[in-house]
């Protein structure tokens, strides 16, 4: 089993999007796959038509088994299943601090899940707090959407910080391109200079209105419209993450 | 579909249900119609069912659901023909069931016509709750017969509560884990039940009336079997066809003087002639069927090959018989018999010209043969000749078939036990028998052959002459104690409480 954590601790960065199409990719492609929603607003769950069950909150995903497996639900697509946010998320880092070795806390949770599914996906909420760090030790990937701007590389680059900082595994971080307009001079600049660095992707996301037509579509992209170049550019993505 | 539940109704009921059961919270997409014929695969006697399988053929698959503990299936696309034997069966599924199946044929127990439409639930957000089926299926063949009607519902993960919402206001139902168990239970199926003929009689019957049962139920199972042996696809068919006739054939020498002689003679007649065509067939499956036995007898190191020609030998007489016996049940000579014993049955009270009680008479009939096997058989020793081993495995024979015509008349514990100290005698002459008339098989074969070109053989079949003669003597040595068991005072008292006074 494999877990992705889809993170930035800066919002609008393609996040969500990115984790539902490609844990949709990995089901399509046979694995049997989770897309947890840690975001407590819970757009993937949105996109997925999941509501979150009355009883599930922070505390049964920090208590993890069985407890979280009563809380999850099938998606409307084979082999993808979906552990919904909630609200009460918002509170996770209280519900942590509680606790004794807080830092492993949501990976001793998820343990139980690793004979079921092939691929683990993280849709993480945008900050950098406790819960953060319970995310960079629970996954084997952590994948950061950049928006081809100075703001999103400063993000990247305090990431890498925290992490040295932190003494974590900084092979573990992984980068790609999203929401690129191609026709501005700064968004092709900026692919240029970071193309050759190490843990860059090669695969770009577009950015495309057809992505934020999954609100009203309420699905992946990929479902409503695969031959779209947002379809291609997670299809091509998807290809790289396998190979890692 | 691997999961979820078989919603079976107890009346026919249409797919309106959905509709009305919808109501705002739910709502039904229906995909396309489909049909398919199912066919409920096992031998004859069901030993895939007993082994906890049950088997499928329909036109597009294969599939073995595994019911015992888990439920697990195998589906595997097949457009050939049904396999009908372990042989035919492509090999995921022939590692599980081949060791159970062993020689048997495959044969269709159940078969049903299916047409079914997929359907998709969706609950008030239009997400997906549930995918299932709903099927229609009536017997094949049965244009007029019942249609039953249910339902196949698997919720996806996480969304039971809310099916068992949409279900709870549907009329009778029963669920089921698997589909195929709901299909076998609908059509009141027994994939274990074959032809064994079941005698249920009360002190009211006279003894005329028990034997137009006995009769009745044994010339049926043989008719039944005729198809089977036409086709060829088991030995079983000719098996119970004939231990039918032998049955029938038993009756009028054991309850003799209730029918009227002229029309008994003609029966008894019929009888033998079934048996004179059957009997070589018979004999001749039984010896193909040890082939891998003679194997086994032989020193590892002999070559198996050269006994395989003696089974060559076999199989072509063996052809030959069998075109005998198919012949014979296709003549005119076979339906006269058939139509003279179904006159016979529809005028029986002309023919009977005597209709004594049947428990009494019964009980002297059972007891008088018990005395019968203690008296011979007390005579028996190591060394008595082959002959009077024959002659006791017959009157234990007659005795076994009395008490199994008649056993509903007494306590059936008590018959059980009465009946399991008899079949451990039973075994060892009926062993006993089967190693002399083999070893008479392999002389008459050995004298055929000419010294100079089967120098191999002759060895061969005279080191299993040999083998096979050592086992009659550890048989011969086994009656003394078995028999000693049978005539112990407990079993006596037995005898004696069940069927008469000391």
């Amino acid at each position: 089993m494999k877990i992705i954590a889809l993170y930035s601790m800066k919002g609008g960065v393609g996040k969500t999007a990115a984790a539902v199409n490609l844990a949709y990719l990995s089901a399509e492609s046979g694995c049997k796959t989770l897309l947890c929603d840690l975001d407590p607003q819970g757009s993937a769950s949105y996109y997925f038509k999941v509501k979150s069950p009355g009883k599930h909150g922070s505390k049964t995903l920090i208590k993890g088994g069985s407890k979280i497996d009563k809380n999850i639900r099938g998606s409307d697509y084979e082999n993808l299943d979906i552990l919904p946010a909630d609200i009460s998320y918002r509170n996770l880092d209280l519900v942590l601090d509680d606790l004794k070795k807080s830092h492993n806390r949501l990976k001793k949770s998820l343990k139980p899940l690793k004979d079921e599914y092939e691929y683990i996906i993280l849709d993480c909420p945008p900050n950098i707090t406790l819960f953060s760090e319970n995310i960079f030790h629970t996954a084997d990937i952590i994948l950061l959407p950049l928006i081809p701007t100075t703001l999103s590389l400063l993000t990247y680059e305090k990431l890498i910080s925290f992490f040295k900082e932190m003494k974590l595994d900084r092979k573990i971080i992984y980068t790609f391109v999203s929401m690129m307009e191609k026709r501005k001079k700064l968004h092709n600049e900026i692919v240029e200079e970071i193309s050759d660095k190490k843990n860059v992707l090669k695969s770009v996301i577009p950015y495309s209105s057809v992505v934020e037509n999954m609100g009203p579509e309420k699905a992946p992209v990929l479902v409503f419209s695969p031959r779209s170049s947002a379809s291609d550019a997670f299809r091509e993505l998807w290809q790289e993450i396998v190979k890692i | 579909m691997t999961h979820g539940k078989v919603i079976v109704f107890n009346e026919n009921i249409s797919d309106d249900l959905f509709i009305t059961s919808a109501s705002d919270n739910f709502s039904i997409d229906w995909q396309g119609e489909k049909s398919e014929n199912l066919f409920f695969l096992d031998s004859f006697d069901g030993r895939l069912f007993r082994a906890g399988y049950i088997f499928v053929h329909s036109n597009l698959h294969l599939k073995l659901v595994s019911y015992l503990n888990t439920i697990e299936m195998i589906q595997i696309s097949w457009r050939k023909k049904a396999p009908a034997a372990a042989d035919q069966l492509p090999s995921e599924i022939r590692e599980n069931i081949s060791g159970f199946l062993g020689v048997r044929a495959l044969m269709i127990k159940l078969s049903v016509d299916l047409s079914s439409k997929d359907f998709t639930v969706f609950n008030a957000d239009q997400k997906i709750i549930a995918h299932g089926r709903w099927v229609e299926s009536r017997e094949s063949g049965k244009r007029n017969g019942p249609v039953k009607t249910f339902c196949f519902i698997d919720p996806l993960r996480g969304y039971s509560a809310e099916v068992d919402k949409l279900t709870a206001g549907w009329p009778g139902f029963e669920t089921y884990p698997v589909f195929e168990n709901a299909l076998l239970k609908l059509y009141n199926t027994d994939l274990t039940d074959y032809s064994k003929p079941d005698f249920k009689f009360t002190e009211d019957h006279g003894m005329a009336a028990a034997i137009k049962e006995i009769l009745q139920q044994s010339f049926d199972i043989m008719r039944k079997n005729e198809q089977g042996i036409i086709s060829d696809i088991d030995t079983e068919f000719l098996h119970d066809f004939r231990v039918s006739g032998r049955r029938m054939r038993s009756v009028f020498s054991l309850l003799k003087g209730v029918l009227d002689p002229e029309m008994t003679a003609k029966l008894v007649n019929d009888l033998k002639t079934i048996g004179k065509f059957s009997g070589p067939l018979r004999d001749l499956d039984v010896y193909l069927l040890r082939e891998n036995e003679y194997k086994n007898l032989l020193p590892a190191d002999w070559d198996t090959d050269t006994i395989h020609t003696l089974f060559v030998t076999l199989k072509k007489r063996r052809n030959l018989a069998l075109r005998n016996m198919r012949a014979f049940l296709q003549s005119g000579e076979y339906s006269d018999m058939t139509a003279r014993w179904e006159v016979f049955f529809e005028n029986y009270e002309n023919f009977v010209v005597n209709d004594p009680p049947l428990t009494e008479t019964a009980s002297a009939l059972i007891l008088g043969h018990y005395k019968k096997v203690v008296k011979r058989g007390k005579k028996l020793t190591v060394t008595s000749p082959d002959e009077k081993f024959h002659n006791l495995r017959i009157v234990c024979k007659k005795l076994r078939y009395l008490i199994e015509f008649f056993s509903s008349l007494y306590p059936q514990e008590a018959v059980n036990d009465a009946i399991k100290q008899l079949k451990a005698l039973q075994d060892n002459l009926g062993d006993f028998n089967d190693l002399s008339v083999q070893i008479d098989q392999l002389y008459a074969y050995l004298n055929n052959l000419k010294s100079s070109d089967n120098s191999l053989l002759i060895r061969e079949i005279s080191a299993l002459i040999a083998v096979l003669n050592y086992k009659k003597i550890l048989l011969r040595q086994a009656f003394k104690g078995l028999f000693k068991k049978f005539i112990s005072e407990k079993n006596e008292n037995l005898f004696y409480t069940l069927f008469g006074q000391k």
